[in-house]
């Protein structure tokens, strides 16, 4: 048994009367991945965005290493730095060429030397196949290679968790491949990954767990070989029916 | 093929020719209108000794250009004052935290009492009423509580307009941000108002511009600058000629600064945007 990274323990979250969270509890091992899957709107991207603290939560734990993160008034900057994320859109600073994109919060948050960082970050372009871009802006790349100069600002601050939220879900379906092949990249070298997806076909190959939401609630959890053909639960298998129907998987 | 030139080519041409036509068909009725009517006016010689006498130009141009020196150092002091007084009046009313609320409050009020008066009584007001308490010099000078007149009543324009660059901001940019470990000073510092200031150069520039005219009201309260100075030439001739010498001085200044400005915002936007549309 590894390590256990990250762990949430009944966690709730609500805007206003409507519950979006209920009592999700989960628990992540160091080094795994594990997918959310679900219908639009059933809690997946909160969340992630709950993990990060971008979201305060009403009730239950969010233990990062075993220190509760999600105690009121916890500074949630130092956090933020060890769970790195990615959003469905980017979230580039448009302002800023991809190597200011990347270097800024090594720089500023981390008080790493600029010259340092730089180096840094052209190894991680190179890496990634994203040299020629360093100096680039934002909106003269597609989509694909934003969505890998973000990961690549994600991975800048060397987090120990990245939560990847819908990374794919704003690619052309050609530009899909080369997102998903960095997060089988950033797999391999053993970065514990926590994404929301609607690839099913990526979410069966490449995850540890896999998660059905619906309403909020975990409705199903466990290995994608389980999930994927035997789901418990009758809303899961309704779920996964439909996924089938349409060809997705 | 036989043509050289694309179909498309040919046609652009094409329409390129017609609009210069009429735009230069067009322009020259207007002009002639304006060349040939205007001097048929019953009073024309009359208007025109008095408000385009060569003589009196020449007379009263270096004066006014004397004068103007003090507009633009009214203007170089109050300027860089404005824009970061309004900054930080924007910020404070763009701040978050629930304990911070009586300093939005009093943003609020403070940008609705300034807007809400003509600049002029504030330049009244604060020109005459401040120094009316009794300070002793420098610190009872009409120049510099005219000034501090223009920099509150400019201030408040001027944050409403980085509040709206501000607000402008997609809510993501902020998300991305603190998703990588920045504090919200950091976010606001390298995120945000860098956004925000690029988004509202032109209604910037459009206050500056204001401002920059606006400085000559100062002269109401006193400081000879180059509205006052014109209206000395005037009474000294009896001639309006010195107003059209300062009007031809102040476009000299405000012509060349909006040029400016359109030619940086298209660099910039050339340089981190894609193709142009159309």
């Amino acid at each position: 048994m590894s390590n256990i990274k990250l762990s949430l323990r009944r966690l709730s979250k609500s805007y206003g009367h409507h519950i979006v969270l209920h009592n999700v509890s989960l628990d992540i091992a160091e080094g795994s991945v594990v997918t959310l899957i679900g219908p639009s709107g059933s809690g997946k991207s909160t969340l992630l965005r709950c993990i990060n603290l971008l979201e305060p939560i009403e009730d239950g734990e969010i233990f990062l290493d075993d220190v509760d993160i999600s105690v009121p008034g916890f500074d949630a900057n130092p956090v933020r730095r060890r769970i790195g994320m990615v959003f469905q859109n980017f979230n580039l600073f448009p302002h800023m060429s991809v190597m200011e994109n990347i270097i800024l919060s090594p720089t500023r948050t981390l008080g790493i030397n600029k010259a340092v960082a730089r180096a840094k970050a052209m190894e991680l372009l190179e890496r990634f196949g994203l040299a020629d871009k360093a100096n680039s802006y934002p909106d003269q790349l597609s989509g694909g290679q934003q969505q890998r100069v973000a990961i690549v600002r994600a991975l800048a601050i060397e987090p120990e968790v990245l939560l990847l939220d819908e990374i794919t879900s704003s690619l052309d379906p050609e530009l899909v491949g080369e997102v998903l092949d960095v997060v089988r990249e950033l797999k391999a070298s053993g970065m514990t990954l926590i994404l929301a997806t609607h690839e099913m076909g990526f979410a069966r190959d490449t995850s540890d767990v896999v998660c059905v939401l619906d309403g909020g609630y975990i409705i199903e959890q466990g290995p994608p070989s389980q999930v994927f053909t035997a789901p418990q639960s009758e809303r899961a298998q309704q779920f996964l029916q439909s996924i089938i129907n349409s060809g997705r998987l | 093929m036989a043509t050289t030139t694309s179909r498309r080519a040919a046609y652009e041409q094409a329409r390129k020719r017609r609009s210069i036509a009429v735009a230069t068909v067009s322009s020259l009725i207007v002009v002639t209108a304006i060349v040939l009517l205007v001097p048929q006016m019953p009073r024309w010689d009359r208007v025109r000794q008095s408000f385009f006498n060569g003589e009196r130009f020449r007379g009263s141009f270096p004066h006014l250009l004397r004068a103007f020196v003090l507009d633009v150092k009214i203007f170089a002091w109050s300027a860089p004052l404005i824009l970061i007084f309004a900054m930080l009046v924007a910020m404070a009313r763009n701040s978050r935290s629930s304990a911070l609320f009586p300093l939005r409050a009093f943003t609020i009020a403070y940008t609705d009492i300034m807007r809400g008066v003509p600049v002029i009584l504030w330049i009244y007001l604060i020109g005459f009423g401040v120094p009316g308490l009794g300070l002793d010099r420098p610190w009872n000078s009409p120049l510099l509580w005219g000034s501090v007149a223009l920099i509150l009543t400019y201030a408040s324009y001027v944050a409403e307009v980085f509040r709206a660059g501000i607000e402008s901001v997609h809510e993501s940019q902020r998300a991305a941000a603190r998703s990588l470990g920045l504090s919200n000073w950091q976010t606001m510092r390298f995120v945000v108002i860098p956004q925000a200031i690029r988004r509202v150069v032109p209604p910037l520039m459009n206050d500056l511009v204001s401002l920059q005219k606006d400085v000559a009201l100062v002269s109401l309260i006193g400081p000879i600058e180059i509205l006052r100075q014109a209206g000395i030439d005037k009474s000294k001739f009896a001639n309006f000629t010195p107003f059209i010498g300062a009007a031809v001085i102040f476009l000299c200044i405000t012509i060349p600064l909006t040029r400016t400005t359109d030619y940086l915002m298209e660099r910039e936007r050339r340089r981190t945007t894609g193709t142009k549309v159309r």
